[in-house]
């Protein structure tokens, strides 16, 4: 433990006692957590919650009104250099339907960061993105224009704009929306096989339960606060699920059973 | 014939003029259009009419008024669409109006000055002295060298500003920097299209490129190939028909941008295929 920042150097990431307000009003209050190196948190929560808030909390890109985030020790938006161990895949971008940027092009686009300001990209950046391309099954797309991609084709050309800087961290926000079921099935596929081949730290924000309850190690139920934090099985098992999300249906079907006790069978 | 028409002293600096607003514009407008920020150059136009004509009223050189009151109003354009919460289209139709305005106000009030507001609104390109043209040079070379510098960092906050600004890219300091240049760049082309025409020349290129071509980098040429035809052949079509310069560029233009309409575009070369799960 770093003892003069009050830090576990065994957390990546350290969320603590954060509140944060837009023009008075109250996203989000009181919010407390660490997450570990190579943990894959899922979190969920109803719409307006606060979970892209507090994504861009943990990215530096929304000061806390109150509390502090720090990544690797480091004060979220004073990371320079650590900035480089992120990968961050936001939701879809609303760009002009057909910008004129390959596939190979987009996953450039992730290298860029203020040391490459004023520099050309050099061969290694090219060879690093038509890796990233390969890692997510998508090389053969290098040269396609982005925007004739298939919805699940584009989402992992997206995810390889994520990698392309070798992250540790990555940060997902709802890279699962508007893909049909096999387009899905093959994204959390290659997610959970990035997970265990790169060791990633992996923070998903989803609506679907049922990726996060496939993918996730641990779970974090929001609404404006932290209602429910834990191993997966004790947050999606829990009733208080449903008082959250402010239904009486049984949110994941038949319930949860956690990975381990599957495998265990 | 064109040997005949370059003897003239005026209509080779006309040439000149024509070639850096239409290699500027065009360059700008690839931005323009990717950002969909057609209206900002409306806006930008349209409010520097206030500015001139202050700089007209005034005795100070136009070209220095208008050029601060444009980088006014882009920046403030800026600054209260993102942190006034009002849309950027929403500013630009208060502060173009005002500007507007402001220009025509002061041509009314200051009585016994008539500049030439027919000029002033369509450009006269035959009345490029050596100082603008010096004047275009200088502001052509500092938007282009901008443009070139962070040409890659541009087209991403274009494509995924979120993206960029949590990669730790400068995203705002280019976003106003962005302004600036098309700012200046209406400022420099006012003179040649005139007020209310010099938006269309920061939009119609890279317009045409966009639909023809589905790379950035043909996208830029195109768009450069079209805004050099529409400048320079409206500069000739106006020299032998007498219409002003500004409404022969726009119409050259349009019509280029109509063909690229009305071809066909091109069939994907790789068909989609069906993704598999394995």
């Amino acid at each position: 433990m770093d003892k003069e920042k009050g830090i576990h150097l065994s957390e990546l990431i350290c969320v603590d006692n954060v509140s944060v307000h837009f023009h008075q009003t109250p996203v989000l209050e009181k919010i407390s957590f660490t997450i570990a190196p190579g943990d894959l948190v899922g979190i969920i929560g109803p719409n307006g919650a606060g979970k892209t808030t507090l994504l861009r909390v943990i990215l530096g890109l929304i000061r806390p009104t109150t509390g502090r985030v720090a990544l690797w020790g480091r004060p979220a938006h004073r990371l320079g250099d650590f900035r480089e161990r992120i990968g961050y895949m936001p939701q879809r971008p609303a760009f002009e339907r057909r910008f004129p940027l390959s596939a190979l092009d987009v996953v450039k686009t992730g290298a860029l960061s203020p040391a490459t300001l004023l520099h050309r990209f050099s061969r290694e950046l090219q060879e690093s993105a038509r890796s990233a391309l390969a890692d997510v099954d998508a090389l053969h797309l290098e040269n396609r224009p982005f925007h004739e991609l298939s919805g699940g084709e584009q989402q992992r050309v997206f995810l390889a704009r994520a990698l392309v800087k070798n992250p540790s961290l990555l940060i997902l926000d709802e890279p699962s929306s508007g893909l049909d079921l096999p387009a899905r099935e093959l994204f959390l596929q290659l997610l959970s096989r990035l997970h265990q081949a790169r060791r990633l730290t992996i923070l998903l924000v989803s609506h679907d339960l049922t990726a996060v309850a496939s993918l996730a190690t641990h779970v974090m139920c929001i609404n404006r606060t932290l209602h429910l934090h834990g191993r997966s099985g004790q947050v999606l098992n829990n009733p208080a699920l449903k008082t959250v999300f402010r239904c009486q249906f049984d949110l994941l079907g038949a319930g949860f059973q956690e990975k381990e006790e599957e495998e265990r069978d | 014939m064109i040997g005949e028409l370059l003897s003239y002293t005026f209509m080779q600096r006309a040439f000149l003029a024509s070639a850096l607003v239409g290699t500027l514009c065009s360059t700008v407008a690839f931005f323009v259009v990717l950002r969909r920020m057609a209206f900002l150059g409306v806006g930008i136009s349209h409010a520097a009419l206030g500015g001139i004509a202050l700089g007209l009223v005034t005795g100070i050189n136009p070209a220095v008024t208008g050029s601060i009151f444009a980088l006014a109003v882009a920046l403030a354009t800026g600054q209260i669409s993102r942190r006034g919460r009002i849309s950027e289209d929403t500013t630009i139709g208060i502060l173009y109006a005002a500007g507007m305005a402001f220009g025509i106000a002061l041509i009314s009030v200051a009585r016994g000055y008539h500049p030439d507001l027919f000029s002033l609104l369509f450009g006269n390109i035959l009345a490029v002295s050596p100082q603008d043209l010096q004047l275009m040079l200088v502001v052509a070379l500092l938007v282009l060298l901008f443009l070139i510098l962070f040409f890659k960092e541009l087209l991403a906050i274009s494509f995924d500003e979120e993206m960029a600004r949590a990669a730790g890219l400068p995203v705002s300091s280019l976003y106003l920097g962005l302004l600036a240049a098309i700012a200046l760049t209406v400022i420099v082309s006012v003179k040649l299209a005139g007020a209310v025409l010099v938006s269309a020349l920061l939009v119609i290129p890279g317009a045409t490129g966009y639909r023809l071509s589905s790379n950035y980098r043909g996208m830029l040429i195109l768009s450069l190939a079209t805004g050099l035809a529409g400048s320079l052949g409206g500069l000739l079509l106006s020299y032998y028909t007498h219409i002003p310069a500004g409404a022969a560029m726009v119409l050259v233009m349009t019509l280029l941008f109509l063909l690229a309409l009305a071809k066909k575009p091109g069939r994907p070369k790789i068909k989609t295929t069906k993704e598999e799960v394995p």
